[in-house]
């Protein structure tokens, strides 16, 4: 039932989102090419140049301000369809639909996280490639530099530290944990809010500072607990250790940390919003 | 007349400081065709989002089939809202297909075919339909479905006689017989006519259940009379209507 769920979730959500996917990277290409243009023509030595690049500066210009809004546009969709998505679908009129389904209540929120994780990580794929497309097309020295960068990184890979690889996959771990920890954060303060008899936008959005607030505070303890147990000495033997290349084993173990923290936190709010949905459902 | 289907204990809910029930009690058998009558406020919208698990009673046992509101219930209740409960981007294709992956008893082809009937175009979005086709869309989902319980909420209020007889037509026609059908409604005298038994409510309370036939023969009274007189209210500077 849960694929059955995602594969409809994916189908509200990707129609508004396919063609902001494929706006973006067509604007970035297309803004490089005026980029690229408005430097030739100011490198040129044609009589009235200065009028075409005037004219080609605007049309960067222009194309600045469409690459901006797409970016914009994109990181706005996504925020707002993740709550509209989880409002509207279950706790309005559709939410009549969804809670009638013969699913279970964790069904349909892991149902809308997993299609939101999806929607976030290809928006900010997206997002990422576009920028590249247009550092790439820009400029011939942009190009340049990248590839002077791509070379000096792969000569740093041969000699680097295996922890690295370890720091790279819990670094990517900690980024898609992070992402569903924020989903998660959202969905249970609208469920919070949902407990509220008047003015639920109002009580979820308290909700949602009061939840980052109580973090805010464990996140505090943790960091003085952790910092009185360390010896008073500990940075110099950071230093130490970094020149014994353990530095790798050092941010490995505070990635690690952050990704159990967000596992930990994700657990919560999902334990909160299904707990509040199954007992406490009240659709007026 | 089959067994029990529907049980409610001393249900109680309310709506801050609003109480909609006020510990309701009530047995329903299966095969059957109920009237849920009451004047607008009396609870009925919220008895039947508490068996379909949309509401959650404050306290107070309720049984379908022998089961709480859950999974099993779900899948066995047909239910039709008050107000359309679609997102707008769905083709009623897309409907149909949802009904036929979630619902076992979902009869595709039944579907289908009252949509040709009523010359209702699959392909169309949800969101370019008129009021009352998607109102005919939503009870097409309803009755194409071979449902133990059919729990329809008001499927006749706000629209014209013409299209009242339709869709008590359409319910009469394409309800399983083995099942139950609660009608909510206070247009009695339009549904009186397809009615087995009556649960009258009142102030979150049931107040009478009777069958038709014997309130007709033991007290010589149309359904409609007897809610007038059961609910009727003294107008405001006295006198009768």
């Amino acid at each position: 039932m849960l694929k059955k769920l995602i594969k409809y979730d994916l189908k509200s959500m990707s129609r508004a989102f396919i063609p902001m996917w494929i706006l973006a990277p067509v604007v970035s290409l297309l803004l490089s090419f005026s980029i690229r243009g408005t430097i030739a023509w100011a490198n040129s030595s044609i009589p009235g140049r200065q009028m075409l690049t005037l004219g080609n500066g605007i049309l960067t210009a222009v194309m600045v301000i469409l690459f901006i809004g797409a970016g914009m546009g994109l990181l706005i969709m996504t925020v707002v369809f993740v709550i509209q998505r989880f409002w509207n679908g279950l706790l309005k009129e559709e939410g009549y639909l969804m809670f009638t389904l013969p699913v279970k209540t964790w069904e349909l929120i892991v149902s809308k996280a997993v299609t939101a994780t999806l929607i976030s990580s290809i928006s900010a794929v997206v997002g990422v490639f576009s920028a590249i497309i247009l550092a790439v097309c820009s400029t011939e020295e942009v190009v340049r530099t990248l590839a002077m960068a791509w070379k000096y990184f792969l000569s740093y890979l041969i000699h680097v530290d295996p922890i690295f690889w370890i720091d790279l996959v819990l670094f990517i771990l900690v980024l898609v944990a992070g992402t569903v920890k924020s989903i998660y954060h959202v969905y249970a303060a609208m469920s919070l809010g949902h407990l509220f008899q008047t003015h639920k936008v109002v009580g979820s959005c308290v909700s949602y500072i009061g939840i980052s607030m109580v973090v805010s505070i464990i996140t505090n303890i943790i960091g003085t607990v952790v910092s009185l147990a360390l010896p008073d000495d500990w940075t110099y033997y950071w230093g130490f250790t970094y020149r014994e290349g353990m530095f790798g084993m050092l941010s490995a173990a505070y990635l690690l940390y952050m990704l159990v923290f967000a596992l930990l936190e994700t657990m919560v709010y999902h334990v909160i919003t299904e707990r509040i949905l199954s007992t406490k459902l009240n659709l007026e | 007349m089959g067994g029990i289907l529907i049980q409610c204990q001393d249900v109680w809910k309310n709506y801050g400081s609003q109480r909609a029930l006020q510990g309701l009690s009530l047995q329903l058998e299966s095969g059957k065709i109920v009237g849920l009558l009451g004047p607008n406020g009396s609870g009925k919208t919220t008895l039947i989002k508490i068996l379909n698990g949309l509401l959650t009673p404050d306290r107070g046992l309720v049984l379908v089939d022998g089961q709480e509101p859950g999974v099993y219930t779900k899948s066995i209740i047909s239910y039709l809202p008050d107000k359309p409960y679609f997102a707008g981007w769905m083709k009623v294709t897309d409907l149909f297909d949802l009904f036929e992956d979630f619902y076992e008893d979902f009869d595709r082809e039944k579907a289908d075919h009252m949509c040709r009937a009523l010359q209702i175009d699959e392909g169309q979005r949800m969101k370019a339909l008129s009021k009352g086709t998607k109102e005919k869309v939503q009870l097409i989902l309803v009755m194409s479905r071979r449902a133990k319980l059919y729990l329809l909420d008001e499927p006749i209020a706000g629209v014209d006689p013409a299209a009242r007889d339709y869709i008590l037509t359409t319910i009469l026609n394409n309800y399983n017989p083995e099942g139950t059908v609660l009608i909510s409604t206070h247009l009695i005298s339009d549904v009186e006519r397809v009615l087995d038994e009556v649960l009258f409510i009142q102030y979150g309370q049931v107040i009478r259940q009777a069958l038709v036939d014997d309130i007709r023969e033991r007290e010589g009274k149309s359904v409609d009379e007897l809610f007038r007189e059961v609910f009727r209210t003294v107008p405001f500077g006295g006198g009768e209507w």
